[in-house]
């Protein structure tokens, strides 16, 4: 069976949201800024309709027993860096319903978004939706409150009470908008340079997570940090635990080595399986239980790891292995039989 | 932002490893080829990751980095030198091996000791943790390398 416990989905185009939306803010949304977005390319800075690109082929979920995926809304992971937060809070309830009718199936979940900036409000959203047994997952955009921080408490709590994971994927504007976590150094001019730290972020809210002792007061809490890759987890591991010793009285709370938390509630995936080339050099770094913590994800449409991919450059066994972690980290949720 | 220093001193090796990746993409390097940067107190380990990862986007996509004429890890083989502190704690030998054995880090790595602060790495800690075929590249080689041959003038003949 092929679980892949992240791969995207989004419209083709903003006016599909419209139905979602109430009559009045369908008004506030029906501007050509907005109608024209998904066609226009952007980094949300339109200098030009000459910069214009075809929307992805939309996902068309298939009933396949031997398949289950967990599918993220990436365009509503960009709140992170929008000014107006209550719209945002309808556009990603327009996203959800939108997903709950067009990208669920037998084979697929989805992982609703929540709003960063209003966790009352989105623990909410939890408890009504995942009420069905179309949500698989909670998807967080990333704001500039680390994950470890007790303003997601309510958000943490709804979660666990539902029994659904946490699916933490970077939105691609970090380190561009204010709002968004800044990346490590300061301000980095190009995408590329960006995205080559995009696990910076992962790495900072997992130092966030273990150190403000989140996993003591949700005990429960899966989270999947998904697209991050998984190469940079054993030298953050050594040292978050190195640290504790140092400051281990800073931090009282926090009774275990960290990396205890990190093997038993934070997950891991595949993408991009391109960059763990020649496993011969680094996987003596990976222990057998950091191993039962990475799961497969695809990261479709966008590079599209295939299951061939993975198998080709990490072997078999890692692909066995990660096909069987997806399912321990599905059935987590109590909506997912695999 | 981190509240405790434990965790902001656990993501620091972040800002030494964004602003090396910084240098090779905004084409710093390839406008100063002779210059040499040597990153302390940064640690090292997080090349394994950092190197695969430029590697892998740049070869996936020339276009969007069009000041790097070359393999990323190979500016930072060239370019950069680490130093060891802090030195990872690792529970088996092979585990250190395979920190230890991240491509080039021979030519790349510096002792470091940090002395006299709170974390500071033991002399002799470090030299027993490194293989013999590291020791001497470690110890001075690479600083050499790094600084030229007027650091052992202190030393006189004795090297």
């Amino acid at each position: 069976m092929i679980i892949d416990c992240a791969r995207h989905a989004g419209v083709e185009k903003h006016q599909d949201l419209f139905e979602y939306m109430p009559y009045s803010w369908r008004k506030h949304f029906d501007h050509y800024e907005w109608t024209g977005a998904v066609g226009l390319a952007s980094n949300h800075i339109r200098v030009s309709d000459k910069f214009s690109h075809d929307p992805i082929p939309a996902y068309r979920p298939v009933s396949d027993p031997e398949r289950m995926s967990l599918v993220l809304l990436y365009q509503g992971l960009t709140v992170n860096g929008w000014s107006d937060q209550i719209g945002a809070k309808v556009y990603l309830d327009a996203l959800n319903s939108y997903g709950e009718e067009n990208w669920v199936s037998n084979s697929s979940k989805l992982a609703m978004l929540v709003s960063p900036h209003d966790p009352a409000w989105s623990a909410s959203e939890i408890r009504r939706r995942a009420k069905s047994s179309l949500i698989g997952a909670v998807s967080i955009p990333l704001v500039t409150q680390m994950l470890g921080a007790r303003y997601w408490d309510p958000i943490y709590e709804a979660c666990v009470e539902v029994g659904v994971p946490i699916v933490v994927h970077y939105s691609g504007v970090e380190g561009s908008y204010s709002g968004t976590p800044s990346l490590s150094g300061s301000v980095h001019q190009s995408a590329f340079a960006r995205l080559i730290l995009m696990p910076h972020l992962a790495e900072s809210n997992i130092a966030s997570l273990v150190f403000e002792g989140a996993f003591y007061r949700f005990p429960e809490l899966q989270v999947l940090f998904a697209g991050f890759g998984f190469k940079w987890v054993p030298s953050l591991m050594r040292r978050v635990d190195h640290e504790w010793r140092n400051f281990r009285s800073e931090v009282p709370w926090v009774k275990e080595k960290p990396s205890s938390k990190v093997l038993s509630n934070i997950w891991f995936s595949s993408y991009p399986v391109g960059e763990a080339m020649d496993p011969e050099r680094w996987q003596g770094m990976v222990s057998d239980a950091l191993r039962d913590r990475i799961v497969f994800n695809s990261h479709a449409p966008f590079g599209n790891d295939t299951v061939e991919d993975v198998e080709r450059i990490l072997g078999a066994s890692w692909l066995e292995r990660m096909m069987r972690n997806g399912g321990a980290l599905l059935r987590t949720t109590n909506k997912v039989e695999v | 932002m981190p509240r405790s220093y434990a965790e902001r001193h656990a993501v620091l090796p972040q800002v030494g490893a964004a602003n090396a990746m910084d240098m090779i993409v905004s084409g710093a390097l390839e406008r100063f080829p002779q210059l040499r940067v040597v990153m302390v107190e940064w640690g090292f380990t997080w090349l394994s990751s950092l190197l695969s990862r430029m590697d892998y986007l740049w070869e996936s996509d020339r276009s969007a980095a069009p000041w790097v004429r070359r393999r990323p890890s190979e500016y930072v083989a060239e370019h950069f030198k680490f130093a060891t502190q802090p030195l990872d704690d690792t529970t088996k030998m092979s585990e250190l091996a395979t920190m230890l054995g991240i491509k080039n880090l021979d030519r790349m790595l510096l002792f470091s000791s940090d002395y006299p602060h709170y974390d500071t790495d033991h002399p002799q800690l470090i030299i027993s943790k490194m293989p013999d075929a590291l020791k001497a590249r470690v110890c001075y080689q690479n600083a050499v390398d790094a600084f030229g041959p007027k650091i052992l003038r202190s030393l006189g003949q004795r090297i």
